[in-house]
């Protein structure tokens, strides 16, 4: 049997849909004249599981699995390890240090962009930015270690 | 009519204070320079923006996204035209005729000719919009929770009928959305659901983190810089003039691409683009020279970027009379307005008078001044165009970051819009639309509110939605199509709906949008 994209993605909403369906074990679905809280995402839930079994059944045109191209996987998995970082070190280093380190990692250390380019392109866009946040626009920022 | 007038004159003192002014250039700016900038579509820009209008009114904050939004309708064409790239997905069928004027040395006739129609074509969208929407929602307030329910799962199923993708495809992700909506307390009972003992999570999953991550991140996720690359023609000023024969040419294209693109923008779905295949279809069809389409047609330029201005001018229809997003734009920017205290729907009009018709007005001025800033402005954007992407796309993810934390001040929307990110990444990899999953998410709260109070008022009784004549007939419309989608999906014929998707795979390559 051949294993298609339509397969795969259909698997994955039956298991989304038993997840929010014994998630919400404790949420009650109520009667039609009194509906509680459990009601929609049990209904949704269900609906989901149909659909995902409709389209595993209507797979057939689907393209193999194996036709997928993932070139570009390695660049995204860096882009979301520098982005979870980020994440992590937001209110804890605070946006300046954070944010310079994430604009000159993906600048010079991922994309190999001269150096001297790349530093000043990560230190004035997170200046510019900081200054045009918290003094014009007066939105707070994390201020992390360094106190502002 | 004498009302209406009034009333624009009452929009019009509002869009021409200069602070108003200057938040509708701002707006319009950035939305060409989204535009522009492939890897930016409009959702993106609106949701990493949101922020900084949390410190203006509602009228302002409103005015500069939607500014935005219509601007990246514009500024879409420069990059298909230039490059053969749309810098926004609408701007797909522009490529092909665009960029074959280029390289004939007609790029700036082809430009002039893609601004002035979405000026005219933007321009009848709003007087259509001034002339609809307040009847229109006059109308609506007679609406109920039935009424309600039926329009939303209307408003679901016209999206899967015009989507690109598979109708099963479309309606799963729309699952999805509705049951990201359910997450957070349950307005009727108090209960947390699906919260995992988060309190950020208690108000539900935010609008912007989903949109960002899965529009933003995720295009970026999807695009290594190396395969965004190409070279930029500029043309010369001089050359922005189109002769009396291409004037000639396009003027009939830039009429009923308006017309099109306006009916099209109302009906839920990715109007915009839809809008502009249709346009290019009918074009090519009435065209005496057919053969010439692709080679640098100007008919085949005129119209697809007419009917995309119309389309995203007729998407507000639907978002300002009933409170009915027809899209993920659209929602993003009702999320807008709700977060300043205003919720767009029948009750706008009277409540909110100023919001609304100094909105309407400021899209007048604000078409005007695209039309204004483009052409002169042209070598300014191919020289944004030459900035590399391996710089770009790290801007873009700091934006990303600063406007999700902002909303709430909230790590948990970050983490929520990195995993959106990845979403956003396998969805594309499996060829599932992310657009309904935002719209799902945005009309759930609604949704379940008015099933629910539809049911207690009826005792339990479904037969409520058959007995109400407005929402029997909504219904019935749903079945309808709901049927001729599976007809489509049955029979062997290709739809318009495949060759759509053929036509955005056949473009689309150079910058995966």
């Amino acid at each position: 049997m051949i294993v298609r994209r339509d397969h795969i993605a259909a698997c994955a909403l039956i298991v989304l849909g038993i997840v929010v369906v014994v998630l919400g074990d404790d949420l009650p679905f109520g009667t039609p004249a009194s509906p509680g809280p459990g009601m929609l995402p049990k209904l949704v839930g269900g609906v989901m599981m149909a659909l995902a079994v409709g389209l595993l059944l209507m797979s057939a045109s689907s393209p193999p699995i194996t036709t997928l191209e993932w070139d570009d996987l390695p660049h995204a998995l860096i882009v979301v390890v520098a982005t979870a970082a980020a994440a992590a070190g937001y209110t804890v280093l605070g946006f300046p240090i954070t944010i310079g380190l994430l604009l000159f990692g993906l600048i010079w250390g991922v994309e190999r962009m001269p150096l001297a380019t790349s530093l000043a392109i990560s230190v004035g866009m997170t200046g510019a930015t900081y200054l045009l946040l918290k003094s014009l626009l007066k939105q707070p920022m994390p201020p992390g270690i360094l106190g502002f | 009519m004498g009302t209406t007038i009034d009333s624009l004159l009452l929009g019009f003192s509002v869009a021409f204070q200069p602070d108003v002014l200057l938040y509708a250039f701002l707006g319009c700016l950035v939305g060409t320079l989204v535009g522009v900038l492939p890897g930016v579509g409009p959702l993106a820009g609106i949701s990493i923006l949101l922020p900084v209008t949390f410190g203006l009114d509602a009228t302002k904050a409103i005015i500069m996204l939607a500014g935005i939004y219509y601007g990246s309708q514009y500024g879409g064409s420069t990059t298909s035209i230039l490059m053969r790239i749309p810098g926004e997905a609408s701007s797909v069928m522009t490529c092909l005729d665009g960029f074959a004027m280029a390289r004939k040395g007609r790029a700036g006739a082809a430009l002039a000719i893609a601004a002035v129609g979405s000026f005219v074509a933007g321009t009848f969208g709003i007087v259509m919009l001034t002339l609809l929407a307040p009847p229109l929602a006059a109308f609506a307030l007679r609406f109920g929770p039935p009424e309600y329910t039926a329009l939303l799962v209307l408003g679901l199923v016209f999206l899967a009928y015009m989507s690109s993708t598979s109708l099963i495809k479309t309606l799963l992700m729309a699952c999805v959305g509705l049951l990201l909506g359910c997450v957070g307390i349950d307005v009727m009972s108090g209960q947390f659901r699906y919260a995992f003992d988060l309190k950020e999570l208690a108000d539900g999953v935010g609008i912007v983190p989903v949109a960002v991550g899965l529009f933003g991140l995720g295009e970026i996720l999807s695009t290594p810089s190396r395969k965004v690359q190409g070279e930029v023609m500029q043309p010369k000023f001089s050359e922005l003039m189109p002769t009396r024969e291409e004037w000639r040419q396009s003027a009939m294209p830039i009429a009923r691409g308006s017309v099109l693109g306006f009916l099209v923008g109302i009906v839920p779905g990715s109007a915009h683009i839809i809008s502009s295949f249709m346009s290019y279809a009918i074009e090519r069809r009435l065209s005496k020279n057919p053969e010439e389409f692709g080679h640098g047609a100007v008919a085949g330029v005129a119209g697809p970027e007419s009917a995309n201005n119309a389309a995203s001018t007729g998407a507000f229809v639907p978002m300002l009379s009933l409170g009915l997003p027809t899209g993920p734009i659209t929602a993003v920017l009702m999320a807008a307005l709700m977060i300043h205290g205003v919720s767009p729907g029948p009750q706008l009009v009277t409540e909110h008078p100023k919001v609304f018709w100094g909105f309407i007005a400021s899209m007048y001025v604000g078409n005007l001044m695209l039309l204004l800033l483009n052409l002169p402005l042209v070598g300014l954007f191919v020289s944004v165009l030459r900035i590399r992407y391996a710089y770009l796309y790290p801007i873009i993810i700091m934006f990303c970051i600063i406007g999700v934390y902002e909303v709430n001040h909230s790590l948990i929307d970050v983490w929520i819009m990195l995993i959106m990110g990845v979403v956003g990444y396998f969805l594309r990899k499996f060829d599932f639309d992310p657009a309904p999953l935002v719209l799902g998410l945005v009309i759930a709260p609604i949704f379940e509110l008015s099933l629910r109070q539809s049911l207690v008022m009826s005792g339990g009784d479904y037969m409520i939605f058959a007995q109400r004549p407005f929402s029997a007939v909504l219904f019935a419309i749903s079945a309808l199509l709901l049927a001729m989608s599976m007809w489509s999906a049955f029979s062997k014929r290709k739809d318009w709906r495949v060759k759509l998707s053929e036509a955005e795979a056949g473009t689309e390559a150079p910058s995966q949008k």
